[in-house]
């Protein structure tokens, strides 16, 4: 019952949070110096033709009018229409999210599994020189440009090492694709049973995912190892020496799952590092997910899609950071009483 | 009392080789950008078709790119851009989120309440896609640049000001100015801001690092600065059609700039950070 | 005396600080008679908690033990690889903690932390274990066991807290037990209840204590003898009796003098100067600059420990005189 409690209460902070959200977003597109007409229609249009297309798109009311239409069209799942694709924001949105899903779970996923061991050796060795390599490693990992990497590692792996595929898409050219159910490369061809292009998939997949995971790669290693060296220096891990637990106890089943809690909590703004670093890392990788939908409409001032965009990465955000309350809640009793 | 404090801030500075490291980087970073003019081979600006994309090679250490240009060069001069940029931001979040957070935690009431929901508003967005925003809004410039960075950092400043202020003003010290009949804005301004300022400096300075590779990343996109100004995020985005081609160094030493200069801030932060908290050693 | 269970020998111990190395315990030697209730007193800083630590080699960097020997029935624990002195902790050697609330994992249950020490210590696992955990709880008093087993330690109070402890103490009948101030944060009636229950053990169990505190209340309510430690070294030695009425250290006569007794009246008597710096000690006896019976060769020259009575020994050049 209390954890309800606190469910309930975390779901309402939330509220207001979104609906700022909104609000911003709208500002930011509605603060443009010139008239956003312009984008839509060029130059060479009538007066009358301008009007008409000013009515259509509601910009002629005053700005609390088209506050109120925007919120009903969000209501109604209407995000606008994109300059570039003249396509409803909503379509473009749902037909390149399974692509940019599966490059940042994979990004996460390989940035847990790497961070979070090398994190809390650092913390058990602390002082030694793994734990100052880390330490160098991790200042390193944290001061990259992460899209720079990606360059990097293209030019090395791709065009004088010839080991990685050629960073265009999701699958090799020569390769069948599975039918699509889910939209994940990966889960389709496993459920197809397509042994081609399920290696294919992820081959392509490493690199970008790699990239983009080794910019969340630091941040987590550090928290492992903070939350790891404070574990270790408490009060009931001095408790459970003294009780005569062997080490390897004491690590796993003792320091490590409080340490951890921390880690969780980053893994949560790690992410949203991500939903900015796909924009960056699709585009060189030319991986067709939201992260490239995202750099075409900036490059190209496509204010409709920017705003979609922007929207869709902020509630994921907050959805992610409401969730990762929730899991908190789960792992440490303590916290349900706050 | 703050001088003392500044004298042992130093103190602890000097025994901490990282943070050496770090403010060397810097001040080499620094001189880099002041000289410029003096070490650059060429304007940075001039472009000459005819050595177009050479590789590294004597009187080009760094090598040519598509319009000619000496990266070399412009790499000196984009120090300039991404210090002024990283500063520019950084200064702009400072002090209007200081400023902000001050007046939050020191009028409290309904301000606070309103200023406070506003952060919350701002910090909801991950970080780059607010900046993102708000540069798309803007219109590509460097001014523009730092606006959006600017804002984007903005509430953590606020929040730690605000915080310091709330124990601060009901401190002996800021009782007392108080009752001898200081105004609050010289309470404020003399009296309490001068203590907050030590967890804002670090962060000041780690943001730097952050703030340089959202100037770059951004750049990069085609929403800060514009091509042919140098600035490394840019230079970066000129490079990238010439990598399969197999002219790596437009890209790779604009890049090793940025990397070069975001560790120099963050080993400094990381040292005043271990500095004031000797736990995390 | 019947030989000592353990036996501490010119220990010392320090910490590494930027400063300077903080010399905590400076030669420290001291014999725990088996099967009696030793209790060691001393102001904060005069090293009883490290003192505890250094027994269990539970000392972490930056601290760490310089030398000495700590032989434990006949072997020397400093001396013991980490595997040897782990089979050691628990099952043989055991300790409680002052915050009893800190010392059990916030996020495992109680249960599943008892299972844990027991499937070490004993080899039971699943049922047997919580059988095992059932029945120790019940021999530290305390009620509705089962529900117990399935709560967290933030939903107990810190007195039940030190009573899981104590069972888990418990689980193989240690030779010894170490209480480190573990009822200084505790209620006064659940302190003397704690204190009552560790008395019980110790009779039934025949369990040698070594109980560290500052309160000398309880080391009245469970000592038979008592050891005063100041600035990292033993100052004093005897039965509890003897100490309360004839202490002959000149540091424990003034701490005896300033208790609150019923019978006082006007000021409280307090113990002049500080607490010495560990990193600068005073030369000669460090307690000479606070001592009202100090002389010049006191500031000069360090007391060996002296056996006034085979069963009293006192590191002091004059300590204080009986009563005729």
């Amino acid at each position: 019952m209390l954890f309800g409690r606190y469910l309930l209460r975390r779901l309402l902070l939330a509220g207001p949070a979104l609906l700022g959200v909104l609000f911003i977003t709208f500002a930011l597109t509605r603060i443009i110096p010139g008239n956003p007409i312009d984008r839509i229609v060029g130059f060479f249009v009538t007066e009358e033709r301008r009007a008409e297309i000013m009515r259509e798109y509601g910009f002629d009311q005053p700005y609390h009018v088209q506050f109120v239409r925007y919120l009903g069209g969000l209501v109604h799942g209407d995000l606008g229409t994109s300059f570039l694709t003249s396509r409803p924001v909503v379509a473009d949105l749902r037909q390149r999210f399974p692509a940019t899903l599966e490059l940042t779970v994979s990004a996460i996923i390989i940035a847990v599994l790497v961070a979070v061991p090398l994190g809390v050796v650092s913390a058990v060795h602390k002082g030694s020189w793994i734990d100052h390599l880390g330490r160098v490693l991790s200042v390193i990992g944290v001061s990259m440009p992460v899209f720079w990497l990606g360059l990097v590692l293209v030019y090395i792996f791709f065009f004088k090492l010839g080991i990685a595929p050629p960073p265009i898409g999701r699958l090799e050219p020569s390769v069948v694709a599975p039918p699509v159910i889910t939209g994940l490369v990966i889960i389709d061809a496993l459920l197809a049973g397509n042994l081609p292009a399920l290696w294919s998939g992820l081959r392509v997949l490493t690199l970008p995912a790699l990239v983009l995971g080794f910019a969340a790669m630091a941040p987590l290693a550090r928290m492992a190892r903070s939350g790891m060296i404070e574990a270790l220096d408490s009060p009931y891990v001095r408790a459970a020496r003294a009780m005569g637990l062997p080490a390897r106890t004491v690590i796993v089943r003792h320091a490590l799952k409080n340490a951890l809690l921390p880690v969780v909590t980053m893994i949560a703004v790690v992410f949203g590092y991500q939903l900015g670093g796909v924009v960056l890392i699709e585009s060189i990788f030319s991986w067709p997910g939201l992260g490239q939908y995202a750099f075409n409409a900036a490059a190209n001032a496509d204010f409709p899609a920017i705003q979609g965009f922007i929207l869709y990465a902020t509630t994921i955000y907050i959805v992610l950071f409401l969730v990762v309350d929730v899991l908190y809640g789960i792992l440490d009793r303590r916290v349900r009483y706050q | 009392m703050a001088v003392g404090r500044l004298a042992g801030v130093g103190y602890g500075l000097r025994r901490n080789p990282i943070t050496i490291v770090g403010l060397t980087m810097l001040g080499a970073l620094i001189a880099v950008a002041v000289l410029a003019p003096a070490l650059a081979l060429r304007d940075p600006y001039a472009t000459d078709p005819a050595i177009a994309l050479r590789p590294p090679g004597p009187g080009r250490p760094f090598g040519t790119d598509t319009f000619g240009h000496d990266i070399f060069s412009r790499v000196l001069y984009g120090a300039r851009i991404d210090l002024i940029v990283a500063a520019g931001a950084v200064g702009v979040a400072l002090v209007l989120g200081g400023l902000l957070g001050a007046v939050a935690g020191y009028t409290g009431g309904w301000l606070d309440d309103v200023i406070m929901r506003i952060m919350d508003m701002l910090q909801a967005f991950p970080n780059f896609i607010l900046a993102l925003g708000i540069a798309a809004a803007l219109g590509p410039s460097l001014t523009n640049l730092i606006i959006a960075i600017g804002l984007t950092n903005l509430p953590i400043y606020a929040r730690l000001v605000r915080s310091r202020l709330l124990t601060l003003r009901v401190s002996g010290f800021a009782l007392a100015a108080v009752s001898v009949g200081n105004p609050s804005w010289r309470v404020l301004l003399i009296h309490l801001l001068p203590n907050s300022l030590a967890p804002v400096f670090i962060q000041a300075t780690l943001q730097s690092g952050w703030a340089i590779l959202q100037a770059a990343g951004l750049s990069f996109i085609g929403l800060g600065v514009r091509v042919p100004t140098p600035e490394w995020g840019v230079m970066i985005s000129m490079g990238v059609q010439q990598l399969t081609s197999g002219h790596w160094w437009v890209s790779f030493f604009p890049g090793l700039a940025i990397m070069v200069s975001v560790i120099s801030f963050n080993l400094i932060g990381d040292g005043l950070q271990d500095l004031l908290d000797p736990r995390r050693r | 005396m019947t030989e000592p269970v353990l036996q501490i020998e010119d220990l010392h111990t320090g910490f590494d600080t930027p400063s300077g190395t903080v010399r905590v315990l400076r030669g420290l030697t001291l014999a725990i008679p088996a099967g009696q209730a030793v209790g060691i007193v001393g102001e904060s800083g005069s090293g009883k908690t490290v003192t505890a630590l250094s027994i269990m080699r539970l000392i972490r960097p930056p601290g760490r033990i310089a030398s000495g020997r700590v032989l434990f029935q006949g072997r020397d624990l400093l001396a013991l690889s980490e595997l040897e002195m782990e089979r050691i902790r628990g099952r043989q050697i055991a300790m409680i903690f002052q915050q009893p609330r800190e010392s059990l994992n916030p996020v495992l249950s109680v249960g599943t932390q008892m299972a844990m020490v027991i499937e070490r210590h004993v080899g039971l696992t699943g049922g047997a274990a919580a059988a095992r955990s059932r029945e120790l709880l019940r021999q530290v008093e305390l009620p509705d066991v089962d529900r117990l087993l399935r709560a967290y330690p933030h939903e107990l109070s810190g007195g039940m807290c030190q009573r899981v402890m104590i069972a888990l103490c418990l689980a193989c009948a240690p030779a010894l037990l170490i209480a480190d101030e573990a009822t200084t944060a505790l209620d006064v009636t659940v302190q003397l209840q704690v204190l009552r229950l560790l008395r019980r053990l110790q009779a039934e169990f025949g369990l040698t204590l070594i109980v560290i505190t500052h309160n000398l209340g309880v080391v009245a309510e469970l000592c038979q003898w008592v050891a005063v430690m100041y600035a990292g070294e033993l100052a004093e030695f005897a039965r509890a009796s003897e100490i309360f009425t004839t202490p002959r250290h000149p540091y424990t006569a003034r701490l005896l003098a300033c208790r609150p007794t019923r019978a006082a009246v006007g000021e409280l008597p307090v113990i002049p100067g500080a607490v010495p710096d560990l990193v600068m000690l005073p030369s000669g006896c460090p307690f000479h600059p606070r001592c009202h019976r100090a002389q010049a060769v006191c500031a000069l020259e360090h007391p060996p420990l002296a056996a006034l009575t085979p069963h009293h020994h006192v590191r002091c050049f004059f300590p204080e005189e009986v009563p005729a």
